[in-house]
């Protein structure tokens, strides 16, 4: 019998898709990241849709290898090729695999963190833009999940 | 009210989960400090960008970039930046990643969707012809992008993961305090995770999704996990490899990449699939990223990086 698992708790287990099985776990605890506090958010162009402003793309014939990530800023791709395009600013990638950023080594898998405790429910409902609600089926979904969203309180 | 309860509470920041789906997957999105606006805006640019990029749509600019070979079409910011990740990503593969492999697709069984069989795949103009990525024309300043004959390009997972960034930082542009974004295996986090110690990103096991094989904690980037196993028919499944033209036959059940953000995290895991275990990692190695791969023994293989992350 197929399982249908109430959305809150997806975090816990597999989302399906064409390249899915990486899942987060999320734990009770709110604090600030400290590491995150001094990150500014990105900037993108005004319009509908957000685009970094990142730098053109760079080939790939001559890419060196990327320094190891602990000495990587997650803003400053250390490739040392240069754009073999128009040097237009807007729209590509930024031209290395500069990893993503890990947190500090201080903020280990200690045993009170580690426990992943379900995300605890408040709200839930279905919402769709523009703040219309209508109540989920019997399997945690929107009756028609195209045109909506589950809202969960966290 | 115990006074440790109560200065817990003051401490919590109103958070957000919204689920749905689109692209043919499922998303899920961990807003912190979010409203109602932010939770809609959100969801709306996923069905934007669906809209723009799928291949179900005939008049998507994607599949008006196909089936228009030859000539300049006026594509939306958006879209400009996804035919610059593929590029980017055939560039940083050199070619093991493709995005040019509609074509292949079809030929191998996959003209339909997964989700809704209903929507199928049409492309008008097939062609034979040795054109790939490198070929394709971006005009950053007139806003347009050309398809050589012969070429088709398909959003695919790089599509979802390049979602998952724009979303994650158009949330955080809104206003957010922190974001996660998970499309299907592609996974972007800005901002302030709901956890001091970061976002915390399990890996499953792909013979039992309800273990994990690994943990990480990241505080900003992109993780993406690609598998054979993902979508698959009775003779193929949906990784190509481009020197074949075929699906993938490597040793790799499932690659998980760590990079600076979902759209490379997606390319450089399709890589590894297609490369195999050893010389993915040593790929994986040479540019910095981290990777977990399992292999067809089950045997967990982890790039010299990997540690940096895991928890």
């Amino acid at each position: 019998m197929k399982r249908h698992p109430h959305p809150a708790h997806r975090s816990r287990i597999a989302a399906l898709g064409v390249s899915a099985t990486a899942f987060v776990s999320i734990v009770t605890s709110f604090a600030w990241n400290t590491q995150q506090a001094g990150l500014s958010t990105d900037t993108g162009e005004t319009g509908v849709v957000p685009v970094e402003q990142t730098t053109p793309a760079a080939p790939s014939g001559t890419f060196s290898p990327v320094t190891p990530a602990a000495t990587i800023s997650p803003t400053a791709p250390t490739a040392t090729t240069s754009p073999n395009t128009s040097p237009a600013t807007s729209t590509p990638a930024a031209p290395s695999v500069a990893p993503a950023t890990p947190v500090t080594p201080a903020a280990p898998a200690t045993p009170e963190v580690v426990p992943a405790a379900p995300v605890p429910t408040v709200v839930y409902t279905c919402m769709s833009p523009g703040g219309n609600t209508e109540n989920p089926t019997a399997t945690g979904t929107c009756p028609n999940a195209k045109y909506g969203y589950v809202l969960t309180q966290i | 009210m115990d006074s440790e309860t109560s200065n817990e509470n003051l401490l919590k920041t109103p958070s957000q989960r919204i689920d749905f789906q689109a692209m043919g997957t499922s998303f899920f999105c961990i807003l912190v400090g979010a409203n109602q606006e932010i939770c809609d805006a959100t969801f709306n640019l996923a069905n934007e960008l669906e809209a723009k990029w799928s291949r179900f749509i005939p008049d998507s600019e994607l599949m008006l970039l196909n089936n228009n070979p030859g000539s300049m079409q006026i594509v939306s910011d958006a879209t400009l930046r996804l035919v610059s990740e593929m590029k980017l990503g055939y560039e940083l593969t050199q070619g093991l990643y493709s995005a040019n492999v509609l074509g292949e697709l079809i030929d191998l069984g996959f003209a339909e969707s997964r989700i809704n069989p209903a929507n199928v795949t049409t492309w008008q103009a097939r062609a034979q012809s040795s054109a790939d990525l490198p070929d394709v024309e971006v005009d950053l300043e007139a806003k347009s992008v050309s398809v050589p004959i012969g070429v088709a390009l398909d959003a695919g997972g790089i599509g979802k993961g390049l979602a998952a960034d724009l979303m994650s930082n158009y949330v955080m542009q809104l206003g957010g305090m922190g974001v996660a974004v998970f499309a299907g295996g592609d996974v972007a986090v800005k901002g302030m995770a709901i956890d001091a110690a970061g976002w915390q990103i399990n890996v499953s096991d792909p013979n039992n999704v309800d273990t994990f094989i690994g943990s990480v904690f990241l505080s900003r980037g992109g993780l993406a996990t690609s598998s054979p196993m993902g979508w698959k028919n009775a003779s193929a499944h949906h990784i190509i490899d481009p020197r074949s033209h075929k699906s993938s036959d490597s040793d790799v059940l499932q690659a998980t990449v760590i990079a600076q953000n979902a759209a490379q995290a997606e390319t450089l895991a399709k890589m590894c699939v297609i490369l195999g275990t050893q010389a993915g990692i040593s790929r994986i190695d040479s540019l910095g990223a981290a990777a977990l791969i399992v292999d067809n023994m089950n045997q967990v293989h982890t790039s010299q990086n990997w540690e940096t992350y895991s928890c």
